[in-house]
């Protein structure tokens, strides 16, 4: 088992110590509330904390070499696609020299359709292959590849949102990886149930309607605890996931 | 996705398994214990550690008086032990100092 060594626990008790008092306003209508109860702000700033305590505490991998592997990449992944069918896809792309302006749609069409081994030596198809060829192939036929506005966070992730197939939470995943921006957030079911239980979310809003409004609100919070958004989001999506069941309990028990 | 890898003393989706909740052990500190209670501890005691809410967890002596909230970490800690509190699993914390106001502790399973 693995216990902290007796001085980042030290630390992270003086620090807890110099939280503002629970009914202390950390924002408008949000207590800092108490730092042994999991969830509170108080106790998403003891969890910053304790990360950045960490030698190494940052870890945001970009997975392409460009900024268009890296689009490609994403676009292959999530929607419930196995991250090892996603690189998989990814790797044969690239071998084949295939993320590039102008991909002609047979060769996209015939790599993506073509069974892939993974690494235990399992056969699969990649499922929706022809849905996602088209979307990498609207993608590597842009007409604006080469002004990909990467010097800004914000005016990258609305260029992305140009790309069928990429909506906020992934285009907010590219440019934060990408950039380290801490200007967009990543949100989706954990966040929104950290933002209710700690109070910067006041009810169950549809994160695909109200996107903007739910990312300032986020943003907001982390302002107020003085912390990095991304950081915290990393922190904040970890721990939701890890107690989903006791998180959803804790919901019930607010409402 | 957008996660880091931490610590892990996880149960998976903040379920519990009895061999799990058996071996959890780790630090723990009630860093406002009440005074009056506070003064009639010592080191080596044991205080029973249940459920403060349904998020946190406390400190209580034999004679049922509460000490104070347990602060633990890291947290993924705190949230197994509650889910084998749920489980019907039993916790205690042995005093291994009380100094500066506040008491240090070592949880581990009854």
């Amino acid at each position: 088992m693995k216990t902290m060594n007796e001085n980042s626990w030290q630390l992270l008790c003086n620090a807890a110590r110099q939280l503002p008092g629970e009914d202390h306003e950390l924002m408008p209508g949000v207590k800092w509330g108490d730092y042994a109860e999991l969830y509170t702000p108080a106790f998403w700033k003891i969890q910053y904390i304790s990360h950045m305590q960490r030698a190494e505490p940052r870890q945001f991998y970009k997975l392409g070499n460009t900024i268009l592997e890296e689009i490609v990449v994403c676009l292959l992944g999530g929607f419930g696609m196995p991250s090892e069918v996603g690189l998989a896809a990814f790797d044969r792309l690239k071998k084949r020299n295939l993320i590039v302006s102008g991909v002609s749609w047979d060769q996209l069409y015939k790599a993506m359709s073509q069974p892939f081994e993974l690494s235990d030596g399992k056969k699969v198809t990649y499922r929706f292959y022809n849905q996602r060829t088209k979307y990498l192939y609207k993608l590597l036929n842009k007409p604006d590849l080469e002004a990909i506005p990467v010097h800004s966070d914000l005016e990258l992730r609305n260029w992305l949102l140009t790309i069928d197939g990429i909506g906020l939470k992934t285009a907010s995943w590219i440019t934060r990886n990408w950039l380290d921006s801490d200007r967009v957030a990543i949100l989706d079911i954990h966040i929104l149930r950290a933002g209710l239980l700690a109070g910067f979310y006041e009810k169950e809003y549809d994160l695909n309607k109200y996107y903007l409004k739910l990312e300032q609100q986020y943003l907001s919070f982390c302002d107020a605890l003085e912390v990095s958004s991304g950081i915290m989001d990393a922190i904040i999506w970890e721990f939701m996931k890890k107690t989903n069941r006791l998180a959803i309990s804790a919901l019930k028990h607010t409402n | 996705m957008s996660g880091n890898d931490n610590n892990d003393f996880s149960t998976g989706s903040g379920g519990s398994s009895q061999q799990d909740c058996r071996t959890l052990s780790g630090q723990g500190t009630i860093m406002s214990p009440v005074p009056a209670v506070l003064a009639t501890l010592s080191v080596g005691e044991y205080l029973d550690i249940t459920l403060r809410t349904v998020t946190s967890l406390q400190g209580v002596t034999a004679s049922g008086q509460v000490v104070g909230g347990v602060f633990v970490n890291p947290s993924s800690l705190q949230s197994a032990i509650i889910a084998c509190i749920n489980d019907g699993n039993e916790y205690q914390g042995r005093i291994t100092s009380l100094v500066g106001g506040s008491c240090e502790l070592i949880i581990t399973a009854k």
